[in-house]
């Protein structure tokens, strides 16, 4: 009788275990929808000012971060950095800085937040003086040139004047792609920079992101300018977090991926006529 | 390409307000460093060794130093090193007077120097108080040697002012250089930008003829 008792408990317990399954089988994932709550405000600890974020721009990218009619900076970053400020129930701050400022501005505990989207390099993502995010943008660099010039191609740029902003990965992109030597390049404090030195003739060509490019192809008088289709570097750029405030990396962190969730990103690359990546970033697994 | 001039109707509105800036950092600067110009001017050519040789090094090491590093220091090392955390403007102001103190300190002991030695000896034969006859006898006679330079270094800061849109002052240049990311038109932008220096250096200049006009070169100063 023992025996018996044993092995009809032992064919329930299968029973129990085996039923739920067969009704997982009925589950289609696809249909799913995925709960990406977070805590409202989000309790950060370690900004520089209570109930701030402080925001380093160059308010110098078409598109991203610039100076609107009304004299206010506006943009597809200056939207997102708005929206997500508000998410973390903070009042964003924006500081206007050189681009050669936002980093030491965030060793030096001035920014919580910078980086419209800096592209991903050994030295940054090891950086021990900030945090990159994950990536906000698949960094596509390209080189400018006039339209009205023979230059169709990378090769063609070989031994011709080129330039870009001093110290940017698109500048040192451009330079590899076309083989020329560091020092032959033209360091420029500025993309405007840039452009007119292109435009006086000092450089053959330049090289930008493809948001700053596309940008300026759009602008008035951007059709004196062409882009290369070949781009000189793909890779992914991501925001700057202070290296003091971890969790405002997560949240920064959680609040991508959810923008690039529920679309808020595409959205406002589309509001501004930025080309987004969106799906490009699904590829390399974000 | 077309000269526009119409984008100043638009943006001109937000390059003045940099100019706004612009204008109160360079009061600031040469309100604030002008006394303290004196008073290095005066530590340079002291007697006391205690006094000049800390002036010299200072002078020495500060004017070698280029003013955007100072301010580079002023913004970003300070609140690490010192937790010092000025505001873009204070920043700048405090970097600028800096320099400006004893770039000028120099011109205020070239004039100081330039008073015949006779001057101080009669001063200290007859016993007349320090403080007097430096504001009565020494300075005014000093002035038509301080003033020319002064004002060329004055117009130098003007200019200078610009560098510190690198710490996040939205002074004319940097407000310049978002118009034209804006609108792609630089040459508008920058013509225009030019032409408000040379108003600025030109009332200088005019400042300058007038103040010289004010003290003779025998130092007298006129009605």
């Amino acid at each position: 009788m023992t025996h018996f008792r044993k092995t009809a408990s032992a064919i329930a317990m299968t029973l129990a275990l085996v039923a739920p399954m067969a009704q997982a089988q009925d589950f289609s994932t696809s249909d799913l929808e995925v709960s990406l709550d977070f805590p409202q405000p989000w309790p950060l600890e370690n900004l520089i000012e209570d109930g701030k974020l402080i925001i380093a721009t160059t308010g110098k990218t078409a598109g991203e971060t610039f100076i609107g009619e009304n004299g206010e900076l506006q943009g597809a970053r200056i939207d997102l950095w708005t929206k997500m400020a508000e998410d973390l129930g903070l009042e964003p701050e924006f500081v206007r800085v050189d681009w050669a400022g936002v980093m030491p501005g965030l060793a030096a505990n001035r920014f919580d937040l910078g980086c419209e989207g800096a592209s991903w390099n050994n030295d940054r993502l090891t950086s021990n003086d900030f945090f990159l995010t994950r990536p906000v943008k698949v960094a596509i660099h390209v080189a400018v040139v006039k339209k009205d010039s023979d230059y169709d191609s990378l090769d063609d740029l070989a031994g011709v004047k080129i330039g870009g902003v001093k110290g940017e990965m698109e500048l040192k992109h451009l330079v590899e792609a076309t083989g020329h030597a560091e020092e032959d390049a033209l360091g420029l404090p500025g993309v405007t920079e840039s452009r007119l030195a292109l435009m006086n003739g000092q450089i053959d060509a330049y090289g930008t992101g493809l948001h700053a490019a596309t940008a300026l192809l759009e602008s008035e008088g951007g059709d004196q300018f062409k882009i290369l289709s070949t781009p000189t570097s793909v890779g992914v750029g991501g925001f700057c977090v202070n290296a003091r405030e971890p969790d405002l990396l997560t949240a920064v962190n959680f609040l991508l991926a959810k923008y690039r969730t529920d679309g808020t990103i595409r959205e406002l690359n589309d509001k501004w006529g930025l080309p987004d990546t969106s799906d490009m970033l699904s590829v390399v697994g974000y | 390409m077309d000269f526009d001039l119409s984008v100043w109707m638009t943006r001109g509105p937000y390059i003045l307000r940099g100019l706004y800036e612009t204008l109160v950092l360079l009061a600031g600067v040469l309100v604030i460093s002008a006394p303290l110009a004196v008073l290095t001017g005066l530590a340079l050519e002291a007697r006391s060794r205690w006094l000049r040789l800390p002036a010299l090094g200072l002078s020495w090491l500060i004017r070698g130093v280029p003013p955007l590093i100072i301010l580079f220091i002023a913004y970003y090392v300070l609140p690490v090193v010192l937790d010092i955390r000025m505001d873009s403007l204070t920043a700048a102001v405090a970097g600028f007077v800096l320099y400006n103190t004893f770039i000028m300190g120099e011109v205020v002991a070239a004039g100081l120097r330039s008073v015949p030695k006779g001057q101080h000896e009669a001063i200290a034969a007859a016993g007349l108080p320090w403080f007097r006859s430096l504001r009565r006898i020494i300075l005014p006679q000093a002035m038509p040697t301080i003033i020319p330079p002064y004002v060329s270094y004055s117009m130098d800061m003007v200019k200078g002012t610009a560098l510190a849109g690198a710490i996040g002052v939205t002074e004319m240049v940097t407000r310049a250089n978002q118009a034209i990311v804006a609108t792609n038109r630089p040459f508008e932008i920058l013509i225009g930008v030019a032409i408000i220096y040379g108003i600025i250096d030109a009332f200088l200049i005019a400042l300058q003829m007038w103040s010289e006009r004010r003290w003779d070169h025998k130092g007298h100063l006129s009605a």
